[in-house]
């Protein structure tokens, strides 16, 4: 049983109010919603290569990165995936946030207490360090070179020795068959070798904000479940 | 029943005439882009165009609308790159965003009366327009950029 089902009313009522500033685009949520289901996956988790519930890389070279904590204007939905991606050495361009699902594997999903970065640094560094050494591990096999050999280039792995590169897509289902890195294993880039952290990147919502296709607490609808929603009359002192 | 235009489509609507307009907008049909902020004319986040001119849809009423032709952020452009959001884009004015309909409405509205407004326009202008994230400085700067654009 997921915590979302087993939620009371009283405390779905309070979270609904907390989360009425907040943006939420979970689309798909609403979607598995409606359709009646409550399957608690993501686009991410889809994803041919997957070795973390905050990342996915897809053959085209796609790369998923789940947004897991609600956003409250102070565009968390853009910093933290923005760290996985720096530290995955991915192309922000090719890459596409998701929202999470209403899963207790994300936490709690707060953005309150302005913690969310202190909190969630490592782990989203940790998330995208996983995949890049998977990825470098997976294109040292094809080659035949010692993984320490290989390095990431903005969503390629190259071994200049030889002069090979192959894309983050073309070794994703080669990278999904191995295993996990464990933690110790892995090797955050130095702060100085990161493209995007403190350099400056507007909100990958930005485009959704100007043209009101953001989708905010307040405009989410839901048809086909029972909802609490502000129920309003049609102008003040009606019946 | 009441006739009236909506980004360019005829609608009509037979429920109260005393419904704001931003009810009508936003639960009718459906489109959010145009905010709820306090429902009395005091912040601007509700702001769309009503034969042109920047309105609170919160305070106009469904029988106001009759007959007019209303534009949301939704219409302002097909593409949504009028002049005012891809100077709004480049210039990364939103923070929250949520106030940021009402701005670019009231803002277009103003470009389209003054092509070339001074900063004391532009304040008297936007004043009514409240930004719970402090981006006044930007909003300003986007204007100012997207007088140049507009000829
Ligand atoms: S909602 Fe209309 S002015 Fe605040
Ligand atoms: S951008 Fe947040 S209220 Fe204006």
């Amino acid at each position: 049983m997921s915590q979302i089902e087993n939620v009371s009313r009283r405390r779905f009522l309070t979270g609904g109010i907390i989360a009425a500033g907040a943006l939420v685009l979970g689309g798909r949520y609403y979607r598995k919603l409606s359709g009646g289901k409550l399957a608690h996956d993501t686009n991410a988790d889809h994803a041919t290569l997957h070795p973390s519930v905050y990342l996915g890389i897809d053959p085209d070279g796609t790369v998923w990165i789940v947004a897991s904590r609600s956003e409250m204007g102070t565009t968390s939905r853009t910093t933290l995936p923005l760290v996985v991606a720096d530290e995955l050495d991915a192309d922000w361009k090719r890459v596409k946030v998701e929202q999470a699902l209403g899963d207790s594997r994300y936490g709690d999903q707060n953005t309150d207490g302005s913690h969310w970065i202190r909190s969630f640094y490592d782990t989203m560094r940790q998330a995208g360090a996983t995949a890049r050494l998977m990825l470098m591990q997976a294109a040292a096999k094809q080659w035949d070179v010692p993984a320490t050999e290989c390095e990431s280039d903005l969503h390629v792995v190259v071994h200049r020795a030889t002069n090979r590169r192959a894309g983050y897509g073309e070794l994703a289902t080669a990278a999904a068959k191995l295993p996990v890195p464990k933690r110790e294993e892995l090797k955050l880039k130095p702060k100085s070798a990161g493209r995007y952290v403190g350099k400056g990147q507007v909100s990958y919502d930005l485009e959704a904000l100007v043209t009101g296709k953001a989708i905010y607490g307040m405009d989410a609808a839901w048809t086909a479940w029972c909802m609490p929603r502000w129920s309003t009359r049609p102008f003040s002192g009606a019946k | 029943m009441i006739q009236l235009k909506v980004n360019g489509v005829e609608q009509s609507f037979d429920g109260e005439p005393e419904m704001p307009l931003l009810w009508y907008l936003r639960d009718v049909l459906d489109l959010t882009g145009s905010k709820f902020g306090c429902g009395a004319g005091l912040c601007g986040a509700c702001t769309v165009h009503v034969n042109g001119q920047a309105t609170r849809s919160c305070l106009t009423t469904m029988r106001d609308a009759a007959g007019k032709e209303v534009t949301t952020i939704e219409g302002l452009d097909k593409d949504g790159l009028h002049p005012v959001q891809r100077v709004w884009m480049e210039i990364n004015v939103p923070q929250c965003g949520y106030c940021q309909a009402g701005q670019i409405m009231q803002a277009a509205s103003l470009l389209n009366s003054k092509k070339k407004p001074t900063d004391q326009e532009i304040d008297e202008a936007m004043a009514g327009n409240i930004c719970r994230c402090g981006t006044y400085q930007r909003i300003r700067a986007a204007i100012k950029a997207a007088a140049g654009e507009m000829t």
